[in-house]
């Protein structure tokens, strides 16, 4: 499991934020002294960051740049205000990316993740259910070796699904997902989209892989 | 200025020495004084006020005239006193005096303006700064709360969800709000705050649909996003235009037809060295009357007596912000129809390699 390191100074942003990585695969840790972050990341080796910028008496891009003596780790800066130097300097200091609150927590996690990708070997193909999807060339092979070619919005769907396999995933995450991919659909599009996937699924001889909850989302068996 | 008015204030001095020079002559004459020594006599006294005249005239003229012409001439009248000499003469002297004490004062004044409103405008970033993190905890704590009712997946989850997402978007129009004040703040002493950078239109809009899915979403409209075939970078700053766009797409919003209701944000190329941004709607439009004050301060119009949320502040801040990026912002609309507000960008090879 990925270990993130959280150091921000706001206690319910801190606890929340600790909650939502708990929740999405991650160990999340957190502390609330700043006089020893650096000595903090050496001890604990995170595989990622969250740094906030403005911490009582010290400055986040000081420690950034402090972190970089020592450590390659990824460095995501979260920060309060707007202030086009900070960004400059994060950047210049060695931050992986930045990112302004109040910040929505699905594409915060998305940015997460491709960090996590960029850094790790992506994977060529993915198993399920004796399919093999190609996300990199859209197309899922089904067991017989018939290749069925997915559209960019139903690879997209089903690898997410995939990712979150026998959870409840809420539209709004898959429409996330989606516009952070350059495919803006709307609402009415993504159940289309959907419904063309478990059309392809099945044709592929897996049956009521993707089940609706009215209200909540969907689920892959 | 005119000579006539050095002699109109002194036409009592004037007609005094005339009636000086008559009685003069009068007396002289009673003694039986030469024609000539009285014609002589009347010659010394006019040469002898007349110098004294013209003395005083031409330093006066000097001064005044100086002052005059500066105080048109700069456009900071108030700093017209930098740009001339102290008069040598008393009256001017004592008025050269007055006019400093009177600047001094003012500039005192203004002193105590400025460091108040810069004191405002300090606590309000800080403020704004504050706000944000019981925002972002609430958002975060909502999507939490989301999330584990996604996981447990009961009946009444449902119910639950679509109260936490009402929620949710009430804290997006919030951040809308705060982000509004917060440029509105920065306008003044912005100029200081900019950072341009060569930015790609389509990466650009396509980073203000992300930014503002769950605002489109939660409004349900659909937000055609729609990209020039070849891109192309321009010099701008892209936060302030991740800004100005979603307060487009904000208004487009607020005031959109009850169904169906579209929004294309799309990028044009007019010519050679133009890139356009524009976001039109099919909303409910801008009467003719009010389009040309749209972009004023604080102006409402027609559609402001129906929408309670209409501030007049959004297209004012566009239009300072756009105008401060160097970029055009014009506004069509037919009422009941469509709006279409297009920001126009001009390509600069030379500025380009510049900032590169």
């Amino acid at each position: 499991m990925k270990k993130i390191l959280i150091i921000e100074d706001d206690r319910d942003n801190r606890e929340e934020l600790s909650v939502l990585l708990s929740c999405s695969g991650y160990e999340a840790q957190y502390t609330d002294k700043f006089d020893r972050v650096v000595e903090d990341v050496a001890k604990n080796s995170p595989d990622l960051v969250l740094l906030d910028i403005d911490l009582p008496g010290v400055d986040g891009k000081e420690i950034l740049r402090d972190i970089r003596k020592k450590s390659e780790v990824p460095v995501i800066m979260v920060t309060g205000s707007q202030r086009e130097a900070d960004e400059i300097f994060s950047f210049g200091y060695g931050a992986d990316d930045y990112v302004t609150k109040p910040y929505n927590p699905t594409l915060l996690l998305l940015r997460i993740n491709n960090i996590f990708k960029r850094t790790s070997v992506s994977e060529d193909s993915i198993e399920y259910m004796g399919l093999k999807i190609n996300p990199v060339r859209n197309t899922m092979t089904d067991p017989s070796g018939k290749e069925i070619v997915l559209t960019k919005n139903e690879n997209l769907i089903l690898c997410h699904l995939i990712g979150k396999r026998g959870t409840i995933v809420s539209r709004d995450e898959l429409m996330d997902h989606l516009w952070n991919n350059s495919e803006f659909i709307n609402d009415n599009t993504l159940t289309v989209n959907v419904s063309r996937l478990r059309a392809k699924l099945e044709s592929a001889g897996v049956t009521d892989a993707i089940e609706t909850r009215k209200g909540l989302g969907y689920v892959l068996r | 200025m005119k000579i006539g008015i050095y002699f109109k204030d002194r036409l009592c001095g004037l007609t005094a020495i005339l009636l000086l020079c008559v009685m003069v002559s009068a007396v002289l004459w009673c003694f039986s004084v030469d024609i000539h020594a009285i014609v002589i006599t009347v010659f010394l006294i006019l040469i002898t006020f007349g110098f004294d005249i013209f003395m005083e005239i031409r330093s006066k003229k000097r001064f005044l005239e100086a002052l005059y012409e500066n105080a048109h001439s700069i456009d900071k009248a108030y700093l017209v006193l930098e740009t001339i000499n102290e008069p040598e003469y008393s009256e001017g002297k004592f008025l050269y005096e007055l006019l400093l004490h009177i600047n001094t004062s003012m500039a005192e004044e203004v002193k105590n303006i400025k460091k108040e409103s810069s004191e405002f405008r300090d606590y309000i970033e800080l403020w704004i700064h504050e706000v944000k993190l019981p925002l972002s905890a609430m958002n975060l704590k909502l999507t939490n709360l989301i999330r584990k009712e996604l996981s447990s997946g009961d009946e009444e989850s449902a119910v639950r969800i679509a109260d936490y997402r009402k929620l949710l978007s009430l804290i997006h129009v919030t951040q809308g709000y705060l982000e509004q004040i917060m440029y509105y703040s920065r306008l003044e002493v912005s100029s200081k705050d900019y950072h341009l950078s060569a930015v790609s239109v389509n990466s650009l809009i396509k980073e203000v649909a992300v930014m503002n899915r769950e605002n489109v979403s939660d409004k349900e409209v659909s937000l055609n996003v729609l990209p020039i075939d070849t891109d192309v970078n321009v010099i701008t700053d892209d936060k302030w235009m991740v800004f100005i766009i979603g307060q487009l797409i904000s208004n487009s919003l607020k005031y959109k037809r009850a169904e169906d209701a579209v929004i294309d944000l799309k990028v044009g190329r007019p010519s050679e060295n133009l890139v356009e941004i524009k976001v039109r709607d099919n909303g409910i439009g801008i009467p003719a009357a009010d389009l040309d004050m749209v972009f004023e301060k604080s102006f409402t119009g027609e559609n402001g007596r129906h929408y309670s949320e209409s501030t007049g502040m959004g297209l004012y801040i566009v239009k300072t912000l756009c105008e401060r990026l160097g970029h055009e912002v014009r506004i069509d609309s037919v009422q009941g129809q469509w709006t279409e507000v297009t920001i126009t960008i001009g390509i600069n090879d030379y500025l380009e390699t510049a900032v590169k």
